[in-house]
């Protein structure tokens, strides 16, 4: 099966925010108490009630008034970092590339909120779990679009094949290129790729997005270099816990190594 | 109402209380009633507006109201008619929450039980009362509906068949109908209105079977005009109804009298509703047809484009309550507007947490500059004021909002949120308090668009 996502095309987006009901509807989330701070963007961030929101950006450059909106959600990597730190296998790849998290398997560790290069995934207090958006693959495997997709009016949100996506983004982008020098696909390649696919009028960072997100030094090790070795790794951070134990008590030296051990440890 | 004339009110789906020009004294004028009967999907800020939260003095009101739960949208059935003319019907999708009940039930009990108070009266000024027909089945909200449909259709008295379009309507008793445009939308064919089939053989976006489009079914009003006074179209590939081998032919109801060849002297009048049946430039009205430019009711500069600086034909009630503010006073041009999270008087969505969680509260757009100098900060709680009334709302200090410099002086606009009202999740002052009680001198409309008002921080 081909990877599946959207496309997030802001320069259609009106701001509307039908998306973020259609998302809280379908995934029946309650809704937050709120307070108008200045902006429309009355959700300031994503909550574990709330797994998409629309992000208003607000510009005034050589007398002209930008007023940019994006959605925010899980991009779906190609090669999500969560998935891989995730020491209960909770989070996987659906076969068209949705990545989504069993609920049950799902012990709240947070490791993959510490590892998302996007700092999506959010932590659910009350049920001790980890949320996000899923791409809806109840719907999807029933050949209905994502409930966001779904109320979109205006066109900025179209589901399908990745490829076609990154294909009518970099034409979208072409067409955009007069008015808006700046414009550029955003997912193509950020992160390895994402399924979520951006056409943006304007650079990353107007959009509150990092032109290169990074997913930290310390995870890519995890992932890379200790998670592989996790059984002997664990029989290795028992001794030096016990290493560490007699040389902190008995040397007085060695308290930086042993915090460490138990950072890694978790 | 203010006067104290009317006794009685009855506000179906209806806010006044936020939506009505000039506010308080809208809410004013509702004391001075005898009773109100209130429906609608939550308590209104209308229904509630004894209350001390509408800032009454409960002690003092001495209106009685009644609260009537109504059905939503999709709790009954009926039908909507859209700005193409199309009467579609809508199936109930779920049955209504506890003892709420359409407003067509509702009607029809407090039309059963005014015939009953009335039965017995020798007053002749009751005597319509008596007279009028009220034997709609009760307790069957589907059947009662089929019956008020086929009376808006009409029929024939004699024969009880329902008529099939409007020009067999006679004006000598032998037939009935409730509202002649929507003659043929229930037929012995059928009720139209339901009639779902999207198939559109012209290929022109027409859809001769999706519901009925009154009048006559006819898709395209007016329809004459697509062709030239020969009965040739003026374009083929727009071609809607044109003349061909000595008869009229398209894809739609002809608008005109068809047994009229292009070569009769009426052949080309293609306006049936005009008597010349020609169409106009000019059509009589209070104000037009020319269009001139006026300052607003209020407005802070002189009319440069007229000697006349406000609209001589516009509606203004003389009446209390009513000032107009003047721009010494109140030197800020204000106007009001929607958010898309909320409907009208918001009474409906300010009660849906989704919605409120989205927008929960009033506020009010202003530029950089008005906020720097009236040292209003981002998100900071501020009051505008203008002849008629105060509100309070949260100030979006916005680059989206410019000064405008005329006759080389600043001026400053500001935006407000007008939905809000003290019920519901999402709250706030209604903004039309602010407005005055104007109307446009053809439709009257209210002139909420603009108005003079003050702004400052903080509220006192």
């Amino acid at each position: 099966m081909p990877n599946k996502g959207y496309l997030v095309d802001t320069s259609k987006c009106i701001g509307c925010r039908g998306c973020v009901v259609a998302c809280k509807q379908w995934n029946q989330l309650p809704a937050e108490r709120t307070s108008f701070k200045g902006t429309y963007q009355t959700v300031p961030d994503l909550t574990a009630n709330n797994y998409t929101i629309v992000t208003f950006h607000e510009y005034e450059e050589d007398g002209q008034i930008k007023w940019y909106f994006t959605k925010r959600q899980c991009m779906h990597c190609l090669d999500p970092v969560c998935l891989k730190v995730c020491p209960q296998k909770a989070i996987s790849k659906t076969d068209t590339g949705a990545v989504v998290r069993d609920r049950e398997k799902c012990v709240g560790c947070q490791y993959c909120a510490a590892a998302c290069p996007f700092h999506v995934p959010r932590y659910d207090k009350v049920n001790d779990k980890e949320t996000k958006c899923s791409l809806c693959p109840e719907r999807t495997a029933e050949g209905e679009l994502p409930a966001c997709v779904k109320a979109c009016i205006t066109g900025a949100l179209q589901y399908g094949d990745r490829d076609q996506l990154l294909a009518i983004a970099n034409k979208r982008v072409s067409e955009l290129k007069a008015e808006y020098p700046n414009a550029n696909v955003y997912g193509d390649k950020q992160a390895g790729g994402t399924n979520i696919i951006y056409v943006l009028a304007d650079k990353p960072e107007k959009y509150g997005f990092e032109e290169d997100p990074k997913v930290s030094i310390a995870i890519t090790a995890w992932q890379d270099i200790i998670q592989p070795y996790f059984p002997w790794l664990i029989a290795l951070t028992g001794a030096v816990s016990v290493f560490s134990f007699f040389s902190t008590r008995l040397l007085g030296v060695g308290k930086e190594k042993a915090h460490e051990g138990e950072g890694i440890h978790g | 109402m203010y006067d104290g004339d009317i006794k009685g009110l009855l506000v179906f789906g209806s806010n006044p209380f936020v939506s009505g020009p000039d506010a308080n004294k809208e809410t004013k004028a509702l004391e001075n009633l005898d009773w109100m009967v209130a429906a609608d999907l939550f308590e209104t800020e209308t229904a509630a507006f004894w209350k001390k939260e509408a800032g009454a003095d409960p002690k003092k009101i001495k209106t009685e109201v009644f609260f009537l739960p109504a059905a939503a949208s999709y709790e009954k059935a009926g039908t909507i008619t859209n700005s193409g003319r199309w009467i579609q019907f809508r199936w109930k999708a779920v049955d209504p929450v506890g003892e709420d009940m359409s407003d067509l039930e509702i009607f029809n009990i407090l039309g059963k039980k005014m015939k009953e108070i009335y039965k017995d009266s020798t007053d002749p000024k009751d005597k319509p009362i008596q007279d009028l027909v009220w034997d709609y089945p009760e307790h069957d909200e589907a059947k009662l509906l089929d019956e008020v449909q086929r009376e808006i259709n009409g029929y024939d008295l004699t024969t009880g068949k329902l008529m099939a379009k409007f020009a067999d309507l006679r004006d000598d008793g032998t037939t009935s109908c409730g509202v002649w445009i929507y003659c043929g939308m229930y037929t012995e064919e059928g009720n139209k209105t339901q009639w779902r089939d999207n198939s559109d053989p012209s290929g022109m976006g027409v859809y001769p079977k999706w519901s009925f489009a009154w009048p006559a079914n006819r898709r395209i009003v007016y329809n004459r005009c697509s062709a030239d006074p020969a009965g040739k179209p003026w374009s083929e590939d727009k071609k809607v109804i044109w003349w061909e081998d000595g008869s009229w032919t398209g894809i739609d109801v002809p608008d005109f009298i068809v047994a009229n060849a292009p070569t009769d002297p009426d052949g080309d009048k293609a306006f049936i509703m005009k008597d010349d049946g020609k169409g106009g430039l000019f059509a009589v009205m209070a104000d037009g047809p020319f269009p001139e430019h006026y300052e607003p009711w209020e407005s802070p500069v002189k009319n440069l484009l007229s000697s006349v600086q406000f609209n001589p034909v516009a509606k203004i009630w003389d009446t209390p309550m009513n000032p107009q503010g003047s721009p010494d006073e109140y030197p800020i041009i204000g106007t009001t507007y929607r958010v898309v999270e909320h409907w009208q008087a918001g009474i409906m969505t300010r009660n849906c947490p989704w919605l409120a969680e989205l927008m929960p509260e009033a506020f009010v757009e202003i530029s950089k500059e008005l906020a720097k100098e009236k040292g209003i900060n981002n998100g900071d709680m501020v009051t505008i004021v203008s002849a008629r009334g105060k509100v309070k709302a949260v100030a979006c200090v916005t680059p989206r909002f410019k000064p405008f410099e005329m006759n080389g002086k600043i001026y400053h606009e500001i935006g407000v949120i007008w939905h809000y009202g003290f019920q519901g999740i999402a709250k706030g002052d209604p903004a039309n308090r602010l407005t005055p009680h104007i109307g446009c001198a053809n439709s009257h409309t209210p002139e909420y668009k603009a108005f003079l008002c003050d702004i400052y921080k903080g509220v006192k």
